[in-house]
């Protein structure tokens, strides 16, 4: 009787991993050279072994660590596939699994389809930090006499980023603390007020800073999963995995909360620690995800709708489904990113948005036709 | 046992809620009516939890609510709110599982109850539809299904009887005429058979008259009277209370049945 058995279950989730497992292999194969499947295979397990190469950090590019092995081509093969395709690969799974989970939450807490993770103004808390630090970078590192000091602005826009998701996502969660609950609809107002200043706070740095600036801003904007530092990859893979585990635990109170928060109170759930522990966790996620790869919308919206069309509304299938579909997705979305123009790269943030878009258009259409009929 | 003791609810200035004292055992279904804005609604949120009394105390099973785990008061009691805002399109039979949330019971157990509780509420014929296709009736009456699931025990599965209440706030307002009755009589099978204790508000007073052992008539935040509906039913009461001109008149089939009809003349002054 319940609307889907454990079977069909696992038989979706099968069927979306080796989907996604064909985009990861696609998108190895892909790039400025195009490789053939039975190499990409076949050097897989040495591309592999080069990432844990304790000397790999110290090897210059062109000096190759397997090459006594292996002929120049096959070993040039093996580090784009260490240095470039898997690392891209990597956070394109993370960054499309993590905003699509972020979304399914979203929309579950918030009981409104429409939410999605900018809502509640982390991404652009983000940007604006980002933002920030492309601008003022500069000259901060010159006060405090840093400016030799490659690492510092490395680190200075992700740690800018965080910040700035993490603050704005506080200031909207205490607006909405009404005699000590959150509420969500207040929380939603709260929401879009604080993207509007923040947006109007970026546009005004967008127009003082100097031509450079504006070009790393804008392409930051847009969104890109180009990476080639695997120390901020592996910080972002330490961080993002754990959370993204934890939030397909919380399949059954985001279910209890779509009855009303009261009734899921009564179902035995304590529904403020629940939202507290939602909240927080959403801004890590979404935090360090703009922080790699700038803003990429539109993920977190379209993904869960789509497997909500597909599967339903139960969260203990949406969760980790919505995560395996949103990694397909953002793969499949880079891909596209990186050919259209090849060899020159179109910002991914572009792709989703146009592809998203018109999408949501849709939605939003149906939705209220489906409204107006009940 | 629900025992509220001396609770009140003060909210900016005026009593929403003044000195409600009152047992209700388990196995007694009891109904709470009064004019709108009466109390009716925050003396169920008192009793259930939801609303910490600003004086006085609720206790359920000897224990004061707040001492209670959320899990094991969930085991032990399920509330039915005023309006239900789910709007995703859940399988009917998951919402009804949904009331299985806080036990451990097996998987199949879990089903077998809620596919129990659908057909006492009419609506086994509907298991396999979405929740949001349903009309404005069979979604109250899917999720009436959802909490009696919540404390519904299989006489093959029964375990040592612990106190089980079902707090219902105006359960029947988007109900038709026979499901009003129908869910009348279920409460009273709920109660009779499965000794779980009712409270439950409502406007219609002739179901009161009918089904309740017990009527608590509420007035501005006060319980003016108590007692079994043919003692508390008075045409003047109802003068006092509902400003309602009626006659009181006796059940054709049964004597001990109050009816109320409303007076042709004079009928009442709200204007």
């Amino acid at each position: 009787m319940s609307g889907y058995s454990k079977n069909r279950r696992r038989a979706l989730l099968a069927l979306l991993t080796m989907l996604l497992i064909v985009v990861a292999v696609a998108s190895l194969r892909s790039g400025v050279i195009a490789t053939p499947l039975s190499e990409v295979v076949a050097h897989l397990p040495a591309a592999i072994a080069a990432i844990f190469a304790p000397y790999r950090e110290v090897a210059a590019p062109g000096i190759d660590p397997v090459a006594p092995i292996v002929p120049i081509a096959r070993a040039q093969l093996i580090i784009i596939l260490a240095e470039i395709r898997i690392p891209r690969l990597l956070l394109g799974l993370l960054v499309g699994a993590g905003l699509a989970i972020c979304g399914v939450v979203m929309q579950g807490l918030f009981r409104n389809p429409m939410a999605d993770p900018g809502l509640l103004g982390v991404s652009s808390g983000a940007a604006l930090g980002a933002v920030l630090s492309i601008v003022f970078g500069g000259k901060l590192a010159a006060w405090w006499l840093l400016a030799d000091s490659p690492l510092f602005l490395l680190w200075l826009l992700p740690a800018m980023a965080f910040s700035g998701g993490l603050a704005s996502l506080w200031v909207v969660y205490r607006l909405s603390l009404v005699n000590g609950k959150t509420d969500i609809a207040t929380m939603l107002l709260a929401g879009i007020a604080i993207n509007a200043i923040l947006g109007a706070l970026i546009g005004l740095l967008s127009y003082i800073a100097d031509d450079a600036q504006l070009r790393t801003l804008i392409f930051w904007s847009l969104g890109s999963l180009e990476i080639t530092d695997w120390r901020k990859l592996s910080v972002a893979l330490l961080i993002i995995l754990p959370a993204l585990g934890w939030l397909a635990r919380y399949g059954d109170s985001l279910n209890a909360n779509l009855l009303g928060e009261r009734e899921a109170g009564h179902l035995g759930f304590d529904m403020e620690k629940v939202k507290q522990q939602l909240i927080v966790l959403v801004a890590v996620v979404v935090g360090v995800a703009v922080c790699v790869s700038g803003v990429i919308g539109f993920v977190g919206l379209v993904v869960p709708h789509l497997i909500r069309l597909l599967i339903g509304p139960d969260h203990r299938l949406l969760l980790p489904a919505a995560a395996i579909f949103g990694a397909t997705l953002l793969v499949a979305a880079d891909m596209i990113a990186r050919s259209v123009a090849a060899p020159a790269e179109i910002p991914i943030g572009l792709i989703t948005a146009i592809l998203g878009g018109p999408f949501f258009l849709w939605l939003l259409v149906r939705y209220h036709r489906a409204k107006s009929r009940a | 046992m629900l025992n509220a003791h001396k609770v009140s609810v003060h909210r900016g200035g005026r009593a929403l809620l003044d000195g409600f004292t009152a047992r209700f055992a388990p196995a007694e279904l009891a109904m709470v009516v009064g004019a709108n804005g009466a109390g009716k609604t925050t003396l169920l949120r008192c009793l259930n939890g939801e609303l910490p009394p600003t004086h006085g105390s609720v206790e359920f099973a000897s224990r004061p609510l707040a001492h209670w785990s959320r899990v094991q008061l969930a085991r032990a009691r399920a509330v039915l709110p005023q309006q239900s805002s789910l709007d995703f399109p859940f399988i009917v039979g998951d919402v009804a599982l949904m009331g299985r949330m806080p036990h451990a019971t097996s998987a199949a157990e879990n089903r077998a109850i809620a596919a129990e509780a659908l057909a006492l509420c009419d609506c086994a014929h509907l298991i396999a539809r979405a929740y949001t296709s349903l009309s404005g009736g069979e979604q109250q009456r899917v999720q009436i299904a959802r909490v009696i699931a919540q404390i519904y025990r299989r006489r093959a599965a029964r375990e040592p009887e612990h106190e089980r209440f079902l707090l219902l706030d105006e359960p029947v307002a988007a109900l038709d005429l026979s499901h009003q009755y129908a869910l009348m009589r279920l409460l009273k099978r709920l109660q009779s058979e499965h000794k779980i204790g009712i409270v439950c508000a409502l406007h219609n007073l002739n179901l009161v008259a009918q089904f309740a052992d017990r009527a608590l008539v509420m007035q501005r935040g006060k319980l003016v009277a108590d007692g079994a509906p043919l003692e508390v039913f008075t045409e003047s009461l109802m003068r006092e209370v509902f400003n309602l001109e009626v006659a009181v008149q006796r059940h054709p089939e049964n004597n001990a049945i109050p009816l109320l009809i409303p007076r042709l003349t004079n009928d009442s002054n709200i204007n």
